[in-house]
């Protein structure tokens, strides 16, 4: 991946109840803040205290990357919006995800749905990268999805899809390793012996998350601490991912007070950091 | 054909009777969409299991940040996720953009039908104030765009009331006029 940028260091996802411990004077702090930029387009001033304070990184969940659609007025919307809080905040980088999120005729799905990895999808997910990396003026990665289901009669299998799209592109992977082991568990195969196959020297980002089971299907629910086995996944690619920016510990819900957060980033920039 | 699949998945996850249709009789959907070989046999290979899961985590999902939203109209109607769910799975959400968070937005698309739902004799009698109050005060907060409504009950009270641990039964009619801004909510009698 083409980019400058060092490792900033292990973080956490933005939520609005930590605001204020994030702006104190006194107590723990993540290295960086994971924004989701549109819990800033109704009030984008909202977010120039956390850029004065920490190294940034953008999560977008809504561009649906793989729609096979002309180009949508709401794709160009979110991102004139999103290129709006990049100005005034200066990310180190820019993601979203190799998924669909609303239909060809406009149907939303309100969440991430798993593309069919074929060359039609990946020429088309290109084109739509580089016209970001255009747009935004910074590095761009994506991010691979804790699938629901999967796909039959694909071209592609997933890492072949990352290594392909990156090497087209030139964008980063943003790594969840807690959505591989979702799909590890849930589709049949060693998390650890699929992850040589992505491409980790453009890996620009990790995400780690905890989940758990829901009637025998694991769900990447991002409810609880970080699992063990995401950490061992760490320190497997700890050499290898070179180019990494940022990791960011991903909490949605059962959210616990900051510094409870705090030290799983802690515990994940230190295993990255270790001699 | 990457669109025609496409619709089909989004199709069966967010439309109830789609769903029910491709569950007993799949190639009777499927032969509504211009698909090839390779697009029919992954959408014949999906496990409908799996589409049920992925469709009942999308209503959850969305229930979930209306919920956020409406906590107080939960509190006095209990099937509230129900009543919302129900709808849902019959009227699959457009895309559109807007500055609102999820639930502000789907509280606002839904809110026609949750008043209907919720003026029927089983709810409260003010359920259905309440939730349009709650819906557009968050709105307003979020985007700052002035909106208001006219309810047959002081549902500021009521709304107080239930902040406060109660739940009120049966307070009398009270006719006010509210208005919602970014930082405030106002009322007067009506």
């Amino acid at each position: 991946m083409a980019t400058s940028v060092s490792f900033l260091g292990a973080g956490i996802g933005y939520r609005r109840k930590h605001r204020d411990a994030l702006l104190a004077d006194a107590g723990e702090r993540p290295s960086l803040l994971e924004i989701i930029p549109g819990h800033f387009f109704a009030d984008p001033d909202a977010l120039a205290p956390l850029a004065a304070r920490y190294p940034l990184v953008f999560h977008e969940v809504g561009l649906s990357l793989g729609t096979a659609d002309a180009g949508s007025a709401v794709a160009r919307e979110l991102i004139a919006r999103i290129r709006g809080l990049i100005d005034r905040a200066r990310p180190a980088l820019v993601t979203d995800h190799v998924a669909i999120t609303r239909s060809p005729a406009g149907v939303d799905l309100g969440h991430l749905c798993p593309l069919w990895y074929t060359r039609e999808a990946l020429a088309l997910v290109a084109d739509r990268v580089r016209a970001l990396q255009d747009r935004f003026s910074v590095p761009v990665a994506l991010e691979n999805l804790a699938a629901p289901f999967e796909l039959a009669a694909a071209e592609l299998d997933e890492p072949a899809f990352f290594r392909e799209l990156c090497a087209a592109t030139g964008c980063g992977m943003l790594l969840d390793l807690s959505n591989l082991i979702a799909n590890a568990r849930n589709f049949g195969f060693d998390a650890a012996a699929r992850l040589a196959d992505y491409p980790l020297e453009a890996v620009a980002q990790v995400h780690l998350a905890g989940g758990g089971d829901d009637r025998g299907f694991y769900v990447d629910s991002h409810d609880a601490p970080v699992g063990d086995d995401s950490f061992a996944l760490l320190g497997q690619i700890r050499r290898r991912a070179n180019s990494l920016i940022a990791i960011v510990v991903e909490r949605d819900d059962h959210i616990p007070p900051l510094p409870e957060l705090v030290a799983e980033a802690r515990r994940a920039e230190a295993l990255w950091r270790q001699p | 054909m990457l669109a025609s699949l496409q619709e089909v998945i989004v199709a069966v996850a967010t439309d109830r009777a789609v769903r029910r249709r491709f569950a007993r009789d799949r190639d009777a959907v499927l032969a509504s969409y211009e698909l090839g070989a390779r697009e029919l046999a992954a959408l014949r290979a999906l496990p409908i299991e799996a589409i049920d899961r992925y469709a009942a985590s999308l209503e959850l999902k969305r229930w979930g940040e209306l919920g956020r939203v409406v906590p107080r109209t939960l509190r006095v109607v209990p099937t509230l996720p129900q009543i919302y769910r129900r709808w849902l799975g019959a009227h699959p959400a457009p895309a559109r953009f807007t500055v609102l968070s999820p639930g502000a937005s789907e509280g606002l698309r839904a809110l026609g039908e949750l008043r209907a739902a919720l003026a029927d004799d089983r709810h409260a009698d003010y359920a259905a104030d309440l939730v349009t109050y709650e819906v557009l005060a968050a709105a307003s907060r979020e985007d700052g765009e002035p909106r208001g409504f006219t309810s047959r009950f002081a549902i500021h009270e009521v709304a107080r009331a239930i902040d406060r641990g109660g739940i009120p039964i049966d307070p009398d009619p009270a006719p006010h006029a509210y208005r919602f801004a970014r930082e405030r909510v106002q009322w007067r009698p009506a």
